[in-house]
This record gives structure tokens, C-alpha cells and sequence, in this order.
């Protein structure tokens, strides 16, 4: 019997809350199955996340149910991805994201990515310790308007200055905007100020939100 | 009343002459006693030198020895990263499978955790007895996180059982080698930072199944009084699933708890510790933080088993002293509590 998607977003936020990957893949599977990727990414997938990170921002949620969260979205997506059709959804543009030099912890950088792809973004994901050259430098050859650093320690965050200078060296600071974030930031949000950053968002589900903001500052939607 | 004694009544829930007030100054000491951190953290008498130095300018209620649980993670393997203001930290993470975990190193046949272990011995030396020596341990839930990184432990469990309980067997056994060489070169408890057993990290259910377990057995283990530290995530509102670890005498909380809520929920036994967050101090007014501990000691002023730290991590080395003078005065100009 096929269920309507207004109430696989419940269904999902159950498996999200159960931390049951495998159980929303069925789900997710089968929604596919009767609607296309398209209807059941705009209209499943993409309000339960934005349920799931307005819960997130209560601390109503923990970090490995927002983990799951995440893996659930990428899993969708990957499969989508192996149809091949990319006509058949929106893209909003290009986002450069990395961690800083030096960071190694990739798991803020991976649930930002997964959210962002739900939304239609582009992700050119550079990994962890990325030099600051490489981000502008990709940033100006795939014309990203924001570049997006992860950092969890403070001195991994202080990295993220160099970004800011050789964006600042390059002419860019209008035309490419500076997104920061990671656990430091959380803590001590005036580091946001700090290395440069033009914004910052507490939680990966916030993050489309703030990209979004931040694409249009750059001139985005012109 | 010596410090040793001003604790000791308090963990027998008892008023002392004043709070005890043991802010986190293990990497304070490098910047009091101008030594350089590559060698403050590789040579235990110059760690001493630094809490020596700490006791002459600040006089704290209890000493902490090397926060620096990065090199728990070094002893098997991880690479690290060194800056010239803060502890060295993991920079490069290990590929470990479940089915091939390393043999547990012992303290005394790895550089790195006999340099923690003696800089406790050293500090609890110089204390003799007058002031309780703290180590900081790495929880068997937290330890694959420092070798593998957050995610990869995290995907691990919640997707792997039976490798997350070869992981966290292997990590109970690292941390009962450590708690037992800690304990006796002298500590006086260990304090043990614990994130992937908060509600905040974990669901209910991992929780419940995998890290409460781990917890409890090597606790049971442990040769000495154990404090509960908040790791960086606030912990009352949950505190009770932890209230029955054996072994643990205190619980350091997160300066966004309420330490009521705590207490209510604890019941009269346990130390309580609180203060504000050690690595906000440096960007905070003096006021602030006097006015955080004053919030504190309001809401406990009827607990005799309480005392005044600070929450996370260290004071970054950058910090006024003159903000931490300003915790001091506000823990000890209490009015005379009497007994």
C-alpha cells in the first residue's frame, strides 16, 4: 500500500530518532519506487531534516542521530547520483568545503556536505587539512561564492586566517564569502570575528540556511 | 586546614573553613614558570617546576597533572601535532581494525604516558600530602574516538556492535594500566573526561548497551576515587544515568548546568564540582567569572559537598592572571560557612 510522503517525513523522523539507517533506506527505497527521487527529496527528505535540525538546536538530539541524519540523506543521494539523470533536480551552485589546515575531524564537515546536497547545492569537498591556497584556488576555478571551513580545535581555527588574508591578497572578499564552523566556534563564537569568518552556523543541519545567506551577500540569484 | 583536608571534607559532606577552589592550571604552570611547552610537556621535572609555580602565584586547592590525553592516543600510534600554546593534540588519526587491536602498552614502556605518569608522581611528591593531585584519564569510551577520530568511532557505534565491544574492551584495559600506575605514583583521583556516554552524543540505547557498561566495569576496576568530567557537554539534566558508576566520588559539571538539578537528582553523596568553562576565561571580564562562581556558590550555599574548578579544558596560557585571581577571590571571600 503506498503511504503518502507527508507521512514518510514521520516515518523518517522515527528511523532518524531510532538511529535506524537501514529501516529509512527501506523506506526511502520504496517511496522511490513509487515517486521519483525528486518529489521524495523536496518533499520527505528535506522538511524532516529541517524538523531534525530545529530539534538539533534544542539540544534535543544527539550528535549520532543527527550522524545517522546525514548518512540517511547521503545514502538517498548517492543513489541518485548513480542514476545519472542530474536534470531532474535543482542545482543551486557550487560550494567549497574543507577542513582547515591540519584539522582531521571530518564529521562536521560530512553531515554540512550531506545537508547541503539535500538542498540542492553542489559540493566540492576537499577533505581534511586543506592548504588556504587550495580552497580560493578551487573556489575561483569551479566559481563557488562561499567556501565553508570546518575546524575543531582553536589552533586548527586560527588556520583559517590565512584563508581571509589570501582572499583578502586575491581581490575576493566581496565576490567569495568566508563560512566557518566546528565545535570551537560553538564555544567560543567570537573566533567566528576572529580568523575572518563572514558567518557561522551551531549545528550542520543550520548550515544550508547560512550558505544560502552568505551566497546571496556574494551576489548570488543576481 | 590544609587543602587535602578542606576536600576531604567536603567529599564526606562536611563544611570545611572555606570552599575548595582548584581551577585547571596544568598548562597555566608553562607560562608561570616560562618554560617552552615542547619541553614542559616532554619532561615531568619541568611540569613540576610549572605547578610549583602555580601553588607560589595562585595557591589552588588541588593540582592537576598533563591534561593531555592526546598522548594516550600517541602510545599506539597516532601522530601528533605541536603548537607553542596549547597541549599537543592528535593531528593524524589510526587506521585500527577491531579484529587486529594493538597489546596494551604499559605506561612504564612508552615515552609519552611515563612522562604523564611521573609528572604526577613529581607534583604529588611536591604536594606531599597538603593538596590532592588530580590525573586526567582518558574514559574507555572516549579512547577509540582519539585513535580512530569522531567518526569514524561513531559510525563504528552505530553500525558495528561486536567491533564498537572489541573497541571498548581494548580501551578498558588501557585505562585500568593507566589509572593503576597514576595511582601509585600518588594521585589522588583521576579525573575522566567523558563525552561518548552523554545523552548529547549518544542515543539512549548505545548509551545503555555499550558505553554504561564499559564504564561500569572499568570503574570497578579502578584502584582509587574517580571524578566524572563533564567533557565540555553540560551533563545535569542526565546526570542520573551515572549516578550508580561504582568507584566515582564527584561529578565535575558544565557551567551551563544547573547544579541543583544535579544534586536533586544525586541525592546528598557525591561531590559536586563547577565553575566556569576554563577555556572561555581568557576572553571573559574578571567580573564575569567572579560573577558565574557567585552563581554557583548561591545555588549550593546549603551543600557541603561542593567545591569550585573549572569546567572543559585548561586556561589557555594567554589568560590575565588577574582573571584568575578574580575566580580565586570570588570562591574563597565566601562569608565563614560554619560546620
Amino acid at each position: 500500500m503506498a503511504q503518502s510522503l507527508f507521512d514518510l517525513r514521520s516515518l523518517l523522523y522515527n528511523c532518524v530518532l531510532d538511529a535506524d539507517r537501514a529501516g529509512a533506506a527501506r523506506l526511502l527505497d520504496q517511496a522511490v519506487r513509487e515517486y521519483g527521487f525528486n518529489p521524495v527529496i523536496a518533499d520527505a527528505l528535506e522538511p524532516t531534516l529541517r524538523r531534525i535540525g530545529e530539534r538539533f538546536a534544542k539540544d534535543k538530539i544527539s550528535l549520532a542521530q543527527g550522524y545517522v541524519a546525514g548518512k540517511i540523506a547521503e545514502d538517498l543521494l548517492g543513489k541518485f547520483d548513480a542514476t545519472n539523470d542530474q536534470t531532474i533536480r535543482p542545482q543551486r551552485g557550487t560550494i567549497v568545503l574543507g577542513n582547515a589546515e591540519d584539522d582531521y575531524h571530518a564529521l562536521g564537515r560530512k553531515m554540512v556536505s550531506a545537508f547541503l546536497r539535500v538542498e540542492g547545492w553542489h559540493v566540492e569537498d576537499l577533505g581534511n587539512d586543506v592548504l588556504p591556497e587550495l580552497f580560493v584556488d578551487t573556489a575561483e576555478r569551479v566559481g563557488a561564492r562561499v567556501i565553508g571551513v570546518s575546524a575543531m580545535m582553536l589552533t586548527n581555527a586560527l588556520n583559517i586566517t590565512k584563508i581571509r588574508e589570501e582572499l583578502d591578497k586575491r581581490g575576493l572578499r566581496d565576490r567569495i564569502k568566508l563560512a566557518v564552523g566546528g565545535a570551537v566556534f560553538v564555544m567560543r563564537p567570537e573566533l567566528v570575528a576572529e580568523v575572518g569568518g563572514d558567518g557561522t552556523a551551531t549545528t550542520a543541519m543550520d548550515a544550508p540556511a547560512l550558505f544560502d545567506s552568505l551566497d546571496t551577500q556574494a551576489g548570488g540569484g543576481e | 586546614m590544609t587543602s587535602l583536608e578542606r576536600i576531604g571534607a567536603a567529599l564526606s559532606g562536611k563544611f570545611a573553613d572555606r570552599r575548595a577552589v582548584a581551577p585547571l592550571l596544568a598548562l597555566y604552570g608553562s607560562r608561570l614558570a616560562g618554560i617552552p611547552l615542547e619541553r614542559y610537556y616532554r619532561d615531568a621535572a619541568a611540569y613540576t617546576e610549572g605547578q610549583q609555580a602555580v601553588v607560589r602565584r595562585f595557591d589552588p586547592d588541588a593540582l592537576f597533572g598533563p591534561f593531555v590525553l592526546a598522548y594516550e592516543a600517541a602510545a599506539y600510534g597516532a601522530e601528533l601535532k605541536w603548537t607553542e600554546t596549547a597541549p599537543p593534540n592528535v593531528r593524524k588519526h589510526l587506521r585500527l581494525s577491531a579484529g587486529a587491536l594493538p597489546s596494551i602498552i604499559a605506561p612504564e614502556n612508552d615515552a609519552d604516558l611515563s612522562y604523564l605518569v611521573e609528572s604526577v608522581r613529581l607534583t604529588a611528591e611536591f604536594c606531599r600530602g597538603e593538596k590532592p593531585v588530580a590525573a586526567v584519564l582518558t574514559s574507555p569510551a572516549d579512547l577509540p574516538a582519539l585513535l580512530l577520530g569522531v567518526d569514524a568511532w561513531l559510525e563504528i557505534l552505530l553500525f558495528d556492535p561486536a567491533a564498537a565491544s572489541d573497541f571498548l574492551s581494548f580501551s578498558e584495559e588501557h585505562f585500568v594500566a593507566l589509572a593503576s600506575a597514576y595511582f601509585k605514583a600518588g594521585a589522588t583521583f583521576i579525573a575522566v573526561p567523558i563525552m561518548f556516554a552523554n545523552p548529547a552524543i549518544l542515543t539512549d540505547a548505545l548509551i545503555e548497551k555499550l558505553a554504561l557498561p564499559a564504564l561500569r566495569r572499568a570503574f570497578a576496576r579502578a584502584s582509587g576515587p574517580i571524578v566524572f568530567h563533564h567533557g565540555a557537554i553540560p551533563l545535569a539534566e542526565r546526570i542520573g544515568m551515572f549516578k550508580d558508576l561504582p568507584n566515582v566520588a564527584g561529578f565535575l559539571l558544565d557551567e551551563k548546568d544547573d547544579s541543583t538539578t544535579a544534586r536533586n537528582t544525586l541525592g546528598p553523596g557525591p561531590l559536586l564540582i563547577a565553575g566556569p568553562a576554563g577555556p572561555t576565561l581568557r576572553n571573559r571580564s574578571p567580573e564575569s567569572v567572579a560573577a558565574t562562581v557567585r552563581r554557583f556558590l548561591r545555588e549550593r550555599a546549603d551543600d557541603p559537598a561542593f567545591m569550585i574548578a573549572t569546567g572543559a579544558a585548561d586556561i589557555p596560557v594567554d589568560t590575565d592572571p588577574e582573571i584568575i585571581d578574580a575566580l580565586l577571590r570570588a570562591a574563597r571571600n565566601e562569608e565563614p560557612i560554619d560546620g
